[in-house]
């Protein structure tokens, strides 16, 4: 057990080093001066004509002229003390600047994280239990259809229907501004209740997609059966065999999610606004702005790595299976 | 040989289409059609530029668009390249995954290490995000963009491949074949690829599905192909130029809903071709 977690964490450690080379090597084999990707388009050329020795300066300073194994252990040193530069933009650290977006995306993807899960495993329950049942004929192609769907395309929808048409709720942003304390909260979540509700409903369909298909594959076991013969009651059967063992796949599979808290919404982000970590690195992308792009990546793969590292030691922790070493995921 | 041929059958008689598949089939033949038809049914050029912001009209059905382009001749033009992205990523993958999942699963060892270490790096790799990175800094065009999405796209599938092919190999058609000393190359293509035949083509559709949803995405938010002009090109015009806060409803609308619709039939295909082979989604 103790030697799985040891090893499963080594993995996850390796994985994180091979992504932050990944990212190095980008900059420098993507076509182009890297120095441009570094400095952000718009600046490069300012600096190219008003001053080429600040543009030499910076190149010094990430070591552009050096060879590229020395310019490798510059990069792992500064990304180890966490120094990722000074951001173009607003000259504040790239560090601060993702962290504060970070806050504001998590304010919508923790609880879509949360009543997405519980809704999602409420409803797939229900419809796996009683498979090929009303609630489950017309909730599965609905949800289907959810999770099929592109997520800006039903975004454009519900902006012009809620927001536009409708006018309920703010087109774009994230605050009025002047506002403190409860009037603030409450200002808040009416600018975030449109992206959302709509981040709920996704993460909800395809949780439910995810439980409904886990309940139903259980429901045909053996063991069922033999727990009806014992004469135990439907809803003992359901709660005692059925939702115990459905549960474990599905818990890591939202251990797995945790990963998306902060990649999961960009799209969602950019229509309605919500100036979070995705909506960030959209723009960093857009102004060629390479050092904030690279943190916010680097970031949401660290977070992937994390969540699929704790959905290894859950399932290892609460399957007795793994736990006696008999049976390998 | 007989074990083997027993399978096949099995294999014949699960790919009979249940009703999803079939209307899956129904929308996917229809933009394939318009696809290929899209000359003789587009009315207009789709770059030819006139009066803006005609609403819907006998002369111009899903009436212009800002520059003044019959939207529905972009709209048929824009089935092309939406379908052609999506199909040709979802072919890279297949073909990637399976040989990787062939070569892992029935040679195990060092090689299957090897590409189980690259799967675990590729899914921990935040997929939009690279495919974004990659994208804004590769020369711009259709090919960065289907190499961008095939990049990380191909994890799920060579998982389920891979696990597919161990079980099949502990069969006991492919021991008499290795028995016999049969060429691996030939075992494979013979004997494993047709067995694997359901799960590849409805991880296919659903590769087709992911691959469009994800260069709808990207096109929306300005980052495909300038030049060519795919559904999410028009919905991203619309959106940035003010195509949806003055509600021309002819222009968003028709991307949206064709988006979704091929997305969908692809999905039913997908999805559904899953259950008939067995496959629960997320095994």
């Amino acid at each position: 057990m103790l030697k799985r977690i040891i090893k499963k964490s080594v993995i996850a450690i390796l994985t994180i080093y091979a992504i932050i080379t990944i990212s190095f090597l980008m900059v420098r084999f993507m076509p182009g001066d890297p120095l441009m990707h570094l400095v952000g388009q718009d600046r490069y050329y300012e600096l190219l004509q008003d001053s080429p020795a600040e543009l030499e300066r910076i190149a010094q300073r990430y070591g552009l002229n050096d060879t590229l194994w020395d310019q490798y252990i510059h990069y792992m040193q500064s990304t180890v003390t966490l120094d990722f530069g000074i951001a173009y933009s607003n000259n504040q650290p790239v560090l601060d600047n993702v962290l504060y977006r970070a806050g504001w995306t998590l304010l919508l993807s923790v609880p879509t994280f949360i009543i997405g899960g519980l809704l999602g495993a409420v409803l797939g329950t229900i419809a796996g239990w009683k498979l090929g049942g009303t609630f489950d004929k017309v909730l599965t192609p609905v949800l289907l259809f959810l999770n099929t769907v592109p997520a800006n395309c039903i975004g454009i929808l519900f902006l012009v229907v809620f927001a536009f048409k409708l006018g309920w709720f703010p087109v774009n942003g994230m605050t009025s501004g002047g506002l403190s304390g409860l009037s603030k909260t409450a200002d808040i979540l009416w600018h975030g209740a449109l992206p959302l509700t709509l981040l709920i409903l996704f993460r909800t369909a395809g949780n439910f997609l995810l439980m409904k298909s886990n309940v139903s594959q259980i429901r045909d076991e053996e063991f069922i059966t033999t727990a009806y013969s014992k004469g135990l009651s439907d809803n003992k059967v359901l709660f005692r065999h059925v939702v115990k063992n459905a549960t474990l796949p599905f818990v890591t599979s939202l251990c797995m999610q945790l990963g998306g808290l902060l990649s999961g919404s960009m799209l969602i982000e950019v229509i309605f606004g919500w100036k979070g970590m995705g909506e960030l690195f959209y723009s960093a992308v857009n102004t060629r702005d390479f050092p904030t792009a690279q943190l916010c990546f680097i970031i949401s793969a660290v977070c992937i790595v994390a969540g699929n590292l704790l959905s290894d030691i859950l399932i290892a922790a609460i399957d007795p299976r793994i736990k006696e070493g008999k049976f390998e995921y | 040989m007989s074990t083997e041929k027993m399978a096949k059958r099995a294999g014949t008689k699960k790919t009979k289409m249940n009703a999803a598949m079939i209307w899956g089939a129904a929308i996917v033949g229809v933009f394939v059609l318009v696809a290929v038809l899209a000359p003789v049914l587009a009315p207009y050029d789709p770059y030819k530029m006139g009066i803006p912001y005609i609403k819907p009209s006998a002369e111009h059905l899903l009436g212009t668009n800002d520059v003044g382009q019959d939207l529905l001749s972009e709209l048929i033009y824009g089935t092309r390249i939406s379908l052609f992205i999506g199909i040709f990523t979802s072919i890279i993958v297949t073909v990637v995954s399976l040989t990787l999942s062939l070569l892992s699963g029935y040679y195990k060892g060092a090689i299957d290490k090897a590409v189980t270490a690259i799967t675990n790096i590729t899914m921990g790799l935040p997929d939009l995000a690279l495919t974004i990175l990659l994208i804004a800094y590769l020369n711009p065009g259709k090919l960065s963009v289907i190499i961008s999405i095939s990049l990380t796209a191909w994890t799920g599938t060579a998982r389920i491949l891979r696990s597919r092919v161990l079980q099949l190999c502990e069969m006991p058609f492919i021991k008499i074949e290795q028995a016999i000393g049969m060429n691996d190359f030939i075992i494979m293509i013979k004997h494993i690829v047709p067995n694997l035949k359901d799960i590849i083509l409805s991880r296919a559709a659903l590769s087709v599905s992911a691959a469009m949803m994800t260069e709808a995405g990207l096109s929306f938010l300005g980052l495909g192909d300038f030049g060519a002009k795919s559904w999410g090109t028009i919905l991203h015009y619309a959106f940035y130029q003010n195509g949806v806060i003055r509600n021309y409803y002819w222009w968003y609308l028709p991307p949206i809903l064709c988006t979704s619709l091929a997305v969908l039939g692809f999905m039913l295909l997908g999805y559904y071709g899953a259950q008939k082979a067995k496959l629960v989604k997320n095994a």
